[in-house]
Formats: C-alpha cells, structure tokens, sequence
C-alpha cells in the first residue's frame, strides 16, 4: 500500500473487474481516455490477465479516505518505464465521478510522482491529455508538471479532430517529497 | 515504386537486411537515431519479417540515379499507423553520408507524405528528432513539418539526457503546398 494525504494505492484485484466495466461504459468517463467502444466484461477479464504478465508498468487503484471508508474512486498507472532513458508515461482514470473535483486525483498524482521519483529512480515522467479535459490539465499543472508543446489534430473523436497536449516534469521539478504517514 | 522529383522509394525486402544493419552501425548515422546497441544483420532481418506482418507499418528503401541504375541511399517508414485517427509516425535515415545535404531527405520526404494524405487518406504525420540534429530538423521543415513540442531530457547519451523535437504536417498544410494527387 502506498498512502498519499486522503488517498491510498493498492494492487489491482480480479474483483475489482466488474468495477471497471461500469466505469469505462459511462461515456462521460470514457471521453477523457484512450477508449472508445463498449467494454465487455471478458474483455477486461482478458486484459487482467495481460496484465499479471506485464513488464515495465505499474498500475494501482486509488482508494479515497471517505469520513471512516476507503472507496475504490479510480486507477493510476506508470507505463512504458523505460530504464535506460528513466522516463515513464503517467495515467490515470477517476471512474467514481461522485469524486471528482475534490482533490484526488491531485492526490493521486502527487503519490504516483513521489514513487516515480523516490522508489523507481525515474528522471522525467511524462503524459498525454486531450484538449477538452481542462480539469485534468489543471490538476497536472498543479502537481508541477509543464506544457511542452501540442500534437495538432491528433485525436478524432464526436465528429471532429482535438488537439493533445504533452506535459511532462523532471525529477528536480517536483517538490512534493515529503514522506506520508499512514492514518493511525 | 514511389517517384519523388529526384529520389525514388521501393518497398523494403528481407534482401536488405545486410545493407540496413551496416547503415545503422556506423556511428556517424546512429548519432542521431535513439538506437543504442550495435545491430545485427539477424536483428535487421527480424525487423524486416516483423514488419512484413503488421498492418501498421510500411517501409521503403530510398534509391537516387547512379550511372545506368539506382542505388540505395537510405531507409523510410510510415509506422504506428493508426487508420481511426488517421496518425502516422515517420522516420527516415540517409545511411550513406556522402548523400547527405543534397535535398534527397526533403525529397523522399515530400514523397512519402504526398503517399501518405494522397493514398492512405491519412490527416495527420509526425515524427521525433534529436533537438540538436539541424540537418533533419531543416530537411523536415523543408517538406512541411512544424514544430510542436519539446521533449525535455527524453535520451541519455553520451553521459548526460538530450532533448526531443516532436514535429508533425497536417494533411490540409501539405495539400496547401504541394497537390497531393
């Protein structure tokens, strides 16, 4: 487990499938990632199961101190690490949108960043996020990462292109070292 | 065969998996390229029979006119093609460098895009170089690619993190300059 200020990341379960197959049919959920079909339950099933072989990516749900609960609320991930280069892709999915706009996912990226930079030894960790998704673009710039340019016209989606924009932050970026405690 | 003004582009074939792997091991050509390891002509070859298989990618061999007949100057792909959102990513490398700064990059260039919006009815073609390759950098912006992003400290080289120039033409800014059919 690893805790942030309201959030804790655990390991992904076999029985949080059926959580994920509500989440990513919302179509409000859907429209900010790289999704965009009707998601079947054995097709999740078969990506779980990827999954437990992968190499090189590290995927937690995000689990929210809710008064005395910890709820399930989304996903985040560090994919394609490459170790030569100390470079990683961050994502994450908030699917509970009950949560969303209370400070999470800043959170949630924040603890992600600590262990990129504190445990795995990354240099830089980087991200992709759709021109629409203002919200995210914020949370991202709060937990210090920069705008490095735009990819034009790179995604299609509701009829017309959308431009993606690339942030990244290096490891001397980020300020948010200091170790948290888990909750007594 | 694709005809560009001066430069011509066959497909790739298994043959060549010799010519590639002696490109890419002479220092002058890596350099540039985010490769790291020297290649063998079985890697070459494996690549080759990889790429024969995926729907995703294509590859040419640049050739230019010598005496009566062509040769083979480098090496160009179109890979990462993504048909929903109309994406490509390209790459090109000029394997002989006494055929550098002759226009025959811009030109294979040119080619391959007018291939890629004409044919593949594509929207959208991209593609990384090192931010301090100006040859390349010029070459692409010559046939049409902007600069979109810089990608800090991507590569480690040569003891210390390089950056990376993302660069990308959209198919209405090629057609603009240069008829696509």
């Amino acid at each position: 487990m690893i805790y942030g200020q309201r959030i804790r990341l655990r390991a992904i379960e076999r029985d949080d499938i059926p959580t994920f197959v509500r989440w990513f049919n919302d179509p409000e959920v859907r429209q900010y990632l790289l999704m965009y079909e009707p998601m079947s339950r054995a097709k999740e099933e078969r990506w779980f199961e990827a999954r437990l072989e992968a190499r090189d990516d590290y995927l937690f749900a995000i689990e929210a101190q809710d008064g005395e609960r910890w709820v399930h609320i989304g996903n985040t991930g560090l994919h394609r690490v490459d170790w030569r280069n100390r470079h990683a892709t961050l994502g994450i999915a908030l699917g509970e949108k009950a949560y969303w706009g209370r400070g999470y996912g800043s959170d949630a990226v924040r603890t992600m960043l600590r262990f990129a930079f504190d445990e795995l030894n990354l240099h830089r960790v980087e991200l992709e996020v759709f021109d629409y998704n203002r919200r995210a673009q914020r949370c991202y710039e709060k937990a210090g990462f920069r705008l490095e340019g735009t990819r034009r016209q790179a995604l299609y989606h509701e009829g017309r292109y959308h431009d993606e924009h690339l942030m990244s932050i290096l490891r001397g970026e980020f300020t948010g070292h200091q170790a948290q405690q888990p909750p007594q | 065969m694709l005809y560009g003004t001066t430069v011509r582009l066959r497909a790739v074939e298994r043959a060549d998996a010799a010519l590639l792997a002696r490109w890419l091991n002479d220092p002058e050509v890596r350099r540039w390229r985010l490769a790291y390891l020297p290649v063998s002509t079985e890697h070459e070859a494996r690549w080759l029979e990889r790429q024969a298989q995926r729907g995703d990618e294509l590859a040419f061999i640049i050739q230019v006119p010598a005496g009566d007949g062509w040769r083979a100057i480098g090496s160009a792909d179109l890979h990462a093609i993504d048909r929903q959102n109309g994406v490509a990513g390209y790459r090109i490398t000029i394997g002989e460098p006494d055929s550098w700064s002759r226009g025959y990059g811009s030109d294979a260039t040119r080619t391959v895009l007018a291939f890629a919006f004409g044919e593949l009815n594509l929207h959208r073609v991209e593609l990384g170089v090192l931010a301090g390759n100006a040859r390349a950098r010029r070459c692409c912006e010559k046939a049409g690619f902007r600069l979109e992003a810089v990608r800090r400290a991507v590569l480690f080289r040569d003891g210390r993190y390089h950056d990376e120039c993302l660069m990308a033409v959209l198919r209405e800014e090629f057609c603009a300059a240069t008829p696509c059919v």
